[in-house]
């Protein structure tokens, strides 16, 4: 997890005794409270809670996907959002991550065949998510038009 | 390896511009 940090972020630890005004500026509302930043200080992701380490870093790669799926990055974005997904199958992440990567894949080819395909495999793998009921549209109606 | 925690996030964020990484921000109630 440390080497992870350390190659992917500057990483802030913000105790509450100490740092008040910085929970207050971001809006904090519960602790840990974990956030993804740009390098112009704009915000792309936060969670909240404590997780295991395969968890937090499915968290980390999702919320990096969210930087670059943001910045128009759809490989990039794709690769992390999968990866989150890959981290521990059995979680909500995993679908989740595969809704992400298959939307980022549709955005970088307007292809509806990527969310046709995503819709088929997450209603088999993962039923009980929300993110099954959500690619219901893509397996039943048709995906949207480019 | 140990983590480097910064402090400040305004200075991480300054030091971000510099490297070209994201900032992590770990807003916790334990001690630091």
């Amino acid at each position: 997890v440390s080497e992870y940090i350390a190659q992917n972020f500057i990483p802030v630890k913000l105790n509450i005794k100490d740092s008040r005004a910085a929970w207050h500026r971001f809006e904090v509302q519960w602790s840990p409270t974990i956030m993804i930043l740009d390098s112009d200080g704009k915000e792309h992701f936060r969670y909240e809670g404590f997780l295991p380490p395969a968890n937090f870093l499915a968290e980390l790669d999702f919320g990096r996907g969210r930087v670059a799926f943001h910045r128009k990055q759809w490989d990039e974005a794709t690769s992390l959002f999968n990866s989150a997904a890959a981290r521990d199958t059995k979680t909500e992440m995993a679908a989740e991550g595969a809704y992400w990567a298959a939307v980022a894949q549709y955005q970088k080819t307007h292809d509806p065949s990527a969310l046709k395909n995503w819709g088929k495999r997450i209603a088999a793998e993962y039923p009980n998510t929300t993110w099954a009921r959500r690619a219901l549209v893509y397996t039943t109606e048709g995906a949207p038009k480019a | 390896m140990a983590v480097d925690w910064r402090k400040d996030a305004d200075a991480a964020i300054a030091e971000a511009k510099t490297n070209g990484k994201l900032v992590l921000l770990d807003f916790s109630a334990a001690p630091a």
